[in-house]
């Protein structure tokens, strides 16, 4: 009995001996995540990123703004109910995801084993390429915005706002310093798009420049220009741009847990259609790319801006029909589509217009605009399935064919890229801004002081409250503030 | 810290050794009606040192044969006792006052007088918690307790957690933080696992000097919990019997419009038969049917004229082609609801012997829910025993096993199929009845029938009859409910065992091991034939992998595992010298915290209908598993120093080291306090002071961070695409030097009784401090990031607490017990959040495309919890106006550019005021009343209800007395007044659509905040006591109680009535929340 009254004395007796601080400081690897690495695989962050850029092209509000789509039941960013939204999640998002490839490839530390997912300077140049697409469609949407300080990791939590001009040029010089960066070394992975071939990804960059040179028309349209100039060195890049649908900058979904944004829009919610404007301006020029039911499922297209009375008590007596015209025929939006995110008939309509300006000339663009036009809307044919004699026909139409005055030729150049360019919403919103082809009604019932359709975003509450400084500074530079009918820079 | 341990060692070596000299004895003390008299004070006659009993009135002593000991404790008269031959003596005490000496319960189970305490602990005893019988704790302390906020929820959601605040909140980064639970000693993480039939008292903590010694998870304060044990000295049986019955109505729902029938059509639209449609439909003909297809009433007027209802165009029904009146039904959503039915059964056993004390019991609670099918049922066991295996060692244990089964779909969130339906998108015309007798109701093609099914000039397609036939936006709520489910299984297991050794008269040492363990097993079913019912918006399931799935016929399911082992060494010594009483703990403490899950659900629907199972999905399954583990050790003492019972002192120190801190860094707490009984000085100078008492205490306590956040680190997406693995870049990243942190209070006192204890009154103000605690701060995401986790978060809390008590009324026949409290937040402030940032929002609810409803903010300088939205822009206080003809607002308020700060979600003021008479001494009636004052929420149902035109204020007569709905042409619309932009006063009439629609679509919410000040009947119970004596059935009946009692039974005042803001389903305020309930039951307490 005595021994046993001992006994729990003896053990906490021993117990408090035996553990000193170490002891009680020590605890191993036990904060080690099981859950998590600490190591970042480049090729698995770039799949992240290559999954998510088709959420640039496949935009619903500026689809509204460009009338490419309608609004059902409840009609809100149709009528130009302030389009605020934030772009700190994009940045956040795919685009740290890039700058961490780079990082992670530029770090002597952690550059050898990223090296097992390909060169180096290869995963540097891919990523600097979808990093500059994505700061280019960004700045389009909002204007100026936070570039040559952004991405920092938090170790500037400031970064200043940059001026559209500037990141129009950064976004140029970083294309043009990718194409030179890709080098022979092994493929890179993880590459869900050109499964890692570097001269696919050398044509996407310069056509990215041809686009983004072509954009700023408006600020430099004359041929010696900054514009003209840039585009000029990309087109003579020897690595080429996109010429045929083969090389398109495309995503296919493989469907089940990765499903096409356009699979999603009718996933739950049905209250976006075709806008009747864009069906009734393709029915009449005859396009069979609507008529066909490609571009929509019918030809009913959903009136476009009307309040909700219209559409509930008018309208609405077809409502339910499921006859009105959805986005896309439903082959083309199915779990495992695709999203074509650059593709040759922007490029070469691109390229039309360019010639047809005297951008280009015989000498650094042997085709001719008129070719050029011809092929891009045989190109535009064939990616949604149609042949190059629908094409022939097409631009058989008098309406359609190229003429001889340059006007006349920018403007169909203009259309055709308008209509090429559906389902982004995002680049037909930026090219009617750019030309103002087609001329568009701005909504009967929008819900907007003035009335007018909207030309840039407004800034994010998100900003407003973690670098209000800065977005108070760029506010300010706007003409008439941080609104909706403030025009961008190459707007202007 | 080797020296300390040391010494302590040394310290029992002496004690050991001074023991061998005489004979032990133990002894017992309570008072005549065998209750335990604690804390006793026992003396060898002659000798200068003495001993004090514990909080059990239990003791060990040395002595001799000779010896005489001398018993007192305050309140008693002294005995004195011969020892003799005894070896186990049991005094009995006698009362000389009326006032009873309160026991505070701390860390570790450390009990000490209120007297010597010199922070503010209050108790509360199972009697005032239990007025009416609560299946939480949390809302049987509401009123109760000053400092406290309970935030309740509608017991519509069953088994839905309430939490509290104590003395408001101290992150700055927004996480509301409640205050930890302790059963006898073990932390329990959920205030549901605690049931209120086994608790003896509650201590509630505030703050850290209070809570210091419970280290970083006392931090936001601690509600102590102490259970019931077997009684010495208790006669019978030792048998107790509990149960009662509840019934559970709705009692407030949002005040609806009943005037104009659902639908956006402002008139019957005049159907037209056209072959293709079915036959059965030929009798409408010509007849006029409302808008179904629109889920707002904005609809015609019901006048009681011939209509087409829902279910007439559904064949298979003796309705079927047939017409019916158009009416207004007032009631449809509160008859939607069932009477909920909660019964509560305990019974519990205890035997105490000499070397023994055991009490069992076991409590059975079975509700069924207000919505149709909900239910939870739950078994609560609990042993508690403890055994002297000699007179030095003792051996105790005390386990609690919870089984509770669940079906509740506690869904507040927008869109839900009850009040998410019916306060938002509902038609006011429909008849609840005959959508509950019609919830069987499909087509012969399988689709569940709707009242927001289309209408018939969109034309009916027979080859497709389906698109007609579903619902747009909504299924019958019943059929919804009859074909979802939120199964919930849990099994909490907690307790402990330790083994104490009284060395000798002075020092003890305990070592317990704590365990603390839930299981969980969730299953959420949604069946195919709403995937095949639903229109648009479909199924609505805020259950994260049912949501994810847009509506389609889901199965998912989630095991949790998470469990706390703890062990603890605590040596304590006591000791009573002259006049000096010291009291004094060392030890340590080891936690190990671990959590495992595996969460599974089927992706894109079903391949075989009606399967619930993984393998039926029809994508690969989504899933994801999760571990996590942290451990922490602590070393501590504590200590008070008594001086005749009148001048106190006491400290605590405590170290703590825990995994999730960088490595090294050790967390130090402190407190020290004081307090002075000054009434004993002046006893002779203010005889009407029958207690008075100064205390003065400072602590500090430390804030943790959670595991794994010192390193960046990466997750893998669940699928691979095409075989390509997925990874995103976190968005938090940890700040360079993250660390713990520490907060601090200071609280100074004042207790006073008067007139023989008649009245007392308890002031105490507080002034706390967190600083530099770690926070998850938002960074603009263009840095690449949204969060960096860093030691930048700063707040400030200041508040007065005041407790009252009286009894004003003590007579033969009446007597009236008032308890009262009160407490005033002064200010509680964020000072700091990150450098440059002066805002953080950290909750908000569902957001639209284009409508940003309010979000609750932090922002540097003003209290925590802001509201922070769009709002009308105002001049000197009036709205403005669009004055602009062309303008699609015009005679609207314009909304103000910058968002609007509507006011802190913190109220100004909380209390409660407890009332309980006696009648002839055999009845009891309790009225327990509790307020708040101030704070703010949003209300998302009123938004859309308004905008929806369900609710009244959308069908109210304008002030020249016609309906603002008629068109402002015939002198209908609504009256906006405010002022032109150039501050002059104007008025227009806006067509009401237009108006409500568009305070929404321009995001202008000030109509939609509403104050939470609210002064409720929380709790009503009248009680009669059987004399089971006089009824000569004594005998074998100890005491019997039979009591009427009501919970909720009466919302005195509030500034909204479309909610109790009582029961706000958030922070920031509700969605679409469940409505408030009230309940009446019986209750029946049998002790044997």
């Amino acid at each position: 009995m005595k021994l046993f009254n001992k006994l729990p004395f003896t053990i906490a007796l021993a117990a408090m001996l035996f553990t000193g601080c170490d002891k009680l400081k020590d605890f191993g690897d036990t904060n080690v995540d099981p859950n998590r690495t600490t190591s970042p695989n480049t090729a698995a962050l770039l799949t992240n990123i290559l999954a998510s850029v088709p959420n640039r092209a496949s935009q619903i509000t500026p689809g509204y703004f460009c009338q490419y789509f309608s609004e059902t039941q409840y009609p809100g960013a149709s009528l130009y109910v302030l389009p605020q939204a934030d772009f700190d999640g994009i940045y956040a998002g795919a685009m740290y995801d890039c700058q961490n490839i780079i990082n992670t490839n530029s770090n002597p530390a952690t550059a050898n084993s990223a090296a097992s997912n390909g060169s180096n300077n290869n995963q540097i140049a891919i990523a600097r390429i979808i990093k500059a697409f994505y700061f280019w469609t960004i700045t389009d949407t909002w204007g100026d915005a936070p570039y040559s300080e952004a991405l920092t990791g938090g170790e500037n939590k400031f970064p200043k706002y940059d001026k559209q001009e500037d990141i129009y040029k950064g976004v140029l010089s970083e294309l043009k310093l990718a194409v030179a960066q890709f080098d022979g070394g092994v493929a890179v992975k993880g590459d869900i798009v050109y499964g890692g071939d570097i001269v696919k990804w050398k044509k996407l960059a310069n056509s990215i420049r041809l686009l983004v040179s072509m954009r700023m028309s408006k600020k430099y349209p004359g041929s010696g220009q900054f514009a003209a100039n840039e585009f000029n060195a990309a087109l003579a890049d020897p690595a080429g741009t996109i010429t045929s649908n083969a090389d398109n900058f495309s995503v296919k979904y493989p469907g089940g847990s990765y499903n096409s944004p356009w699979f999603l829009l009718y996933d739950s919610r049905k209250d976006q259609g075709q806008a009747n404007t864009f069906v009734a301006l393709l029915a009449g020029l005859g396009d069979k790319r609507q008529l066909n039911n490609i571009y929509g499922s019918s030809q009913i297209g959903v009136p476009y801006g009307r309040n909700r009375d219209f559409m509930n008590n008018t309208w609405g007596s077809v409502f339910s029909a499921d006859q009105w015209s959805r986005v896309l025929a439903p082959s083309l939006r199915s779990s495992s589509g695709r999203v074509d995110i650059v593709h040759s008939a922007a490029i070469l309509l691109t390229r039309a217009e360019a010639r047809e300006r005297g951008w280009t000339n015989a000498a650094t663009e042997p085709s001719t605009a008129k070719a050029l036009y011809e092929d891009a809307i045989t190109a535009s044919h064939t990616q949604w399935g149609l042949t190059a004699s629908d094409a022939a026909s097409y631009v058989g139409s008098s309406t359609i064919a190229y003429g001889t005055i340059t006007q006349e030729n920018l403007n169909k150049i203009a259309l055709q890229k308008y209509i090429a360019l559906y389902p982004d919403g995002l680049q037909g919103w930026c090219e009617w801004r750019r030309t103002g082809i087609p001329v568009l009604t701005p909504a009967q019932d929008a819900l907007n002081s003035g009335g007018k359709i909207p030309r840039r975003f407004v800034y994010g509450v998100n900003d407003y409250s973690t670098n209000k400084a800065n977005v108070t500074a760029a506010a300010a530079l706007l003409t008439g503030g941080d609104s909706q009918d403030a025009k961008v820079w190459w707007d202007q | 810290m080797r020296i300390f341990l040391s010494l302590f060692t040394m310290l029992m070596l002496c004690g050991v050794l001074a023991s061998a000299q005489t004979r032990l004895v133990s002894g017992k003390i309570t008072d005549k009606d065998g209750a335990v008299v604690p804390f006793a004070t026992i003396k060898i006659k002659g000798s200068t040192t003495g001993l004090q009993a514990d909080a059990a009135g239990a003791y060990t002593i040395k002595v001799m044969d000779s010896d005489v000991l001398e018993v007192s404790a305050a309140n008693f008269k002294p005995v004195v006792v011969a020892v003799g031959t005894q070896t186990s003596i049991l005094t009995t005490l006698e009362k000389t006052g009326t006032l009873e000496e309160v026991i505070v319960t701390n860390a570790f189970g450390i009990k000490r007088t209120a007297r010597s305490v010199s922070s503010n602990a209050q108790v509360v005893s199972s009697d005032q918690l239990n007025t009416v019988r609560q299946t939480n704790i949390n809302n049987a302390l509401a009123g109760k307790v000053s400092g406290i906020q309970v935030r309740s929820q509608s017991s519509a959601a069953l088994g839905a957690e309430t939490s509290i605040r104590l003395r408001g909140e101290s992150n700055a980064g927004g996480g509301a933080t409640g205050p930890l639970y302790v059963v006898d000693g073990t932390i329990i993480p959920s205030s549901n696992d605690i049931n209120p039939d086994d608790i003896e008292d509650i201590t509630v903590l505030q703050g850290p000097q209070g809570a210091a010694l419970f280290g970083p998870d006392g931090s936001n304060g601690a509600i102590v919990v102490t259970t019931k044990k077997g009684k010495k000295g208790s006669k019978g049986l030792g048998i107790d019997i509990n149960t009662g019955v509840q019934f559970d109505k709705i009692y407030i729902l949002p005040n609806y419009q009943n005037s104009y029938a659902g639908g956006g059509r402002s008139n019957l639209t005049r159907f037209t038969w056209e072959p293709g449609m079915p036959d059965f439909w030929k009798p409408l003909d010509g007849k006029f049917y409302p808008d179904y297809t629109d889920d707002a009433s904005w609809g015609p007027r019901m006048a009681g004229q011939e209509y087409i209802p829902w279910y007439s165009w559904y064949p298979g029904t003796e309705y079927a082609g047939t017409t019916a009146k158009l009416t207004p039904q007032p009631n449809n959503s509160r008859d939607f609801f069932n009477t909920g039915v909660t019964t509560l059964n305990n019974i519990s056993l205890s035997k105490v012997t000499d070397g023994s004390n055991i009490r069992v019991s076991y409590t059975n609670q079975d509700q069924k829910g207000l919505i149709p099918t909900s239910y939870l049922k739950r078994h609560n066991l609990n042993v508690n025993a403890s055994f002297d295996l000699s007179p030095n060692l003792l051996l105790s244990t005390n386990i609690t096993y919870i089984n509770q089964q669940s079906n509740a779909e506690n869904d507040n969130a927008y869109g839900n199929n009850s009040t998410g339906n019916f306060n938002s998108w509902f038609h006011r015309d429909l008849d609840m009845s005959k959508l509950r007798e019609l919830q069987g109701l499909t087509t012969p093609d399988g689709t569940l029938a709707s009242w927001n099914h289309s209408n018939p000039d969109g034309g009916f397609n027979p080859a497709n009859p389906n698109a007609f036939y579903r619902g747009n936006y909504w299924y019958n709520p019943y059929a919804y409910y009859n074909n979802s489910a939120v199964l919930t299984s849990r099994d909490r297991l907690f307790g402990d065992i330790s083994l104490t050794y009284k060395i000798n008269n002075d020092f003890s040492i305990r070592g317990t091991y704590r365990k603390q363990q839930l299981t969980t097993n969730q299953e959420v079913t949604l069946n195919d034939i709403l995937q095949y019912s639903a229109g648009q918006a479909s199924i609505n399931n805020s259950y994260s992998g049912a949501a994810a799935n847009n509506g389609k016929a889901y199965y998912g399911t989630q095991q949790t595992w998470s469990n706390r082992n703890v062990f603890e060494l605590v040596a304590s010594y006591k000791k009573k010298i002259k006049d000096f009483q010291v009291n004094a703990n060392a030890g340590l403490e080891s936690v190990q915290i671990s959590s495992k899950s595996i969460n599974a659900g089927t992706n894109g629907g079903f391949n075989v209908a009606g399967l619930f199972t993984l393998s039926n999905s029809k994508n690969p399954i989504d899933y994801s598993n999760f571990r996590s583990e942290q451990k922490r050790n602590a070393i501590f003492a504590r200590g008070d120093i008594g001086w005749r019972n009148m001048l106190f002192g006491e400290f605590v120190l405590r170290n703590d080291w825990a995994s999730v801190l960088p490595v090294g860094q050790g967390l130090f707490t402190k407190s020290f306090g004081g307090s002075f009984v000054f009434s004993d000085l002046v006893k002779e100078e203010l005889p009407w002071i029958s207690f008075g008492k100064m205390r003065l205490s400072y602590g500090t306590v430390t804030r943790l961070i959670a595991p794994y956040q010192l390193a960046v680190s990466y997750a893998l997406a669940t699928q691979s695409w095409n075989g390509n693995g997925l990874m995103g870049t976190p968005n938090t990243f940890p700040d360079k030097g993250l660390k713990g942190a520490t907060a601090s209070t200071t609280e100074v006192g004042l207790d006073l009784r008067f007139l023989k204890n008649r009245f007392g009154i308890n002031i105490t103000y507080y002034d706390s401090k967190d600083t530099r605690a770690p926070i998850s701060a938002q960074v603009t995401g263009t840095t690449g990031v949204t969060n960096l986790l860093a030691n930048v978060g700063s707040t400030k809390r200041r508040g007065i607490d005041i407790q009252f008590n009286a009894k004003p009324i003590v007579q033969q026949n009446f007597s009236w017990d008032f308890n009262a409290n009160f407490s005033k937040q002064l200010e509680n402030t964020v000072t700091a959040i990150a450098p440059g940032v002066d805002q953080l929002v950290f909750e908000g609810g569902a957001s639209f495309s284009s409508i940003t409803p309010p979000v609750t903010v932090n922002a540097i300088g003003k209290q925590w919890g802001m509201m922070l939205g769009g709002g009308a822009r105002r001049i000197n206080g009036q709205r403005v106006i669009e004055t602009d003809p062309t303008a699609a607002n015009y005679g609207q308020y314009i909304k103000d550019q910058e968002l609007v700060f509507y006011g802190s979600v913190l109220p100004d003021y909380t209390g409660g005021v407890q009332n309980t008479f006696s009648i002839f001494k055999n009845f009891i009636i309790n009225v327990n009343i509790d307020y708040q004052v101030g704070g703010k929420f949003f209300s998302l149902s009123d938004m859309w209800g308004s905008y929806s035109g369900l609710l009244a204020r959308t069908a109210v007569l304008n002030d020249k007395g016609n309906p603002v709905r008629d068109a402002v042409a015939d002198g209908g619309g609504v009256k906006t007044s405010g002022v032109d932009g150039n501050g002059k006063p104007v008025s227009f009439y806006v067509n009401a659509q237009s108006y409500f629609r568009g305070l929404v679509e321009n995001n202008i919410f000030d109509d939609y905040i509403y104050d939470l000040t609210f002064v409720k009947v929380r709790e009503l119970s009248f009680g009669y006591r059987i004399p089971v004596n006089r009824l000569k059935i004594g005998k074998f009946l100890q005491n019997a109680t039979f009591s009427i009692v009501s919970r909720n039974p009466w919302l005195l005042y509030s500034k909204t009535k479309d909610f109790d803001p009582a029961e706000i389903g958030g922070v920031y305020g509700e969605d679409g929340q469940l409505p408030g309930t009230r309940s009446v039951g019986i209750n029946l307490k049998l002790g044997f």
